[in-house]
């Protein structure tokens, strides 16, 4: 049986949607300055805030990156051609 | 037929993200994808043509969730492959350092998009690698926008949890 590990990354159960919305960059006014203000002096919020920020830079580098173009084999079409023109 | 080639290349690249190196099946995804739009089309069932893409989308990752339910083939992910390939020679040109951090990012990322279960990971492709809004993530997969968030939130804490792991060397 798989046993649950606690997890090391684990913000205050309140705090989950506003660290998401404050790495987003989406959480402004009152909301915003308290969840500033908690990160700075929560064991747990601080040091998740900073791991979901540079997972955030980390994906948009990779999503930038994208991938090198892939397309479909010509076989691919005929088959789909073939199917299709069966419809 | 046309609208099948003009959105070729988003389908295969989504496809190929979702299924990581497994890029038989990701073009079978699409395939079928494009067969089913096709006959839904023939038969009168869809005629938004301004919607296709997100229509077809959706078509493919339900494909994709149903077929990765058996197979279960996710290995890691073809396309941090390709872009780290691409990087590395670009990176011949900058310190070891930066080339040091590339790799690192590529095995954490790897690691952890492979920690994810199909449905946050269609999330995280969807709307971190792919960059769509919420709303049209949620109209691809057919899920209300709330679900995207949510799915959204606990797979990049995973993610975050699984990284931060690593380099506590706690999964070496």
């Amino acid at each position: 049986m798989k046993h649950k590990v606690r997890p090391v990354i684990n913000p205050c159960p309140w705090m989950k949607g506003l660290l998401a919305r404050l790495v987003e960059g989406t959480l402004t006014g009152p909301l915003g300055w308290y969840a500033r203000k908690h990160v700075d002096r929560c064991d747990k919020c601080g040091p998740a805030y900073k791991a979901l920020l540079a997972l955030r830079t980390g994906l948009k580098s990779l999503g930038q990156g994208k991938v090198a173009d892939g397309l479909l084999s010509e076989d691919r079409w005929k088959a789909i051609e073939n199917v299709c023109d069966h419809v | 037929m046309r609208l099948a080639r003009a959105n070729e290349s988003v389908l295969v690249r989504v496809a190929r993200r979702l299924c990581g190196h497994d890029v038989d099946f990701a073009d079978d995804c699409v395939q079928e994808a494009l067969i089913l739009a096709y006959k839904a089309m023939a038969d009168g069932k869809f005629t938004d043509v301004g919607n296709f893409r997100p229509w077809v989308l959706r078509i493919m990752t339900n494909h994709f969730f149903r077929e990765s339910g058996r197979r279960n083939r996710f290995t890691t992910s073809d396309e941090i492959e390709s872009i780290i390939d691409r990087q590395s020679a670009w990176d011949s040109h900058r310190d070891i350092a930066s080339v040091v951090e590339t790799a690192a990012l590529r095995d954490e990322i790897e690691l952890a998009l492979g920690e994810l279960s199909e449905d946050q990971r269609a999330c995280v492709v969807l709307v971190d690698l792919e960059e769509m809004e919420y709303a049209d993530a949620a109209q691809v997969l057919g899920v209300p926008v709330g679900t995207v968030r949510s799915r959204l939130n606990r797979a990049r804490l995973k993610m975050a949890d699984v990284i931060t792991r690593k380099r506590l060397g706690e999964l070496i």
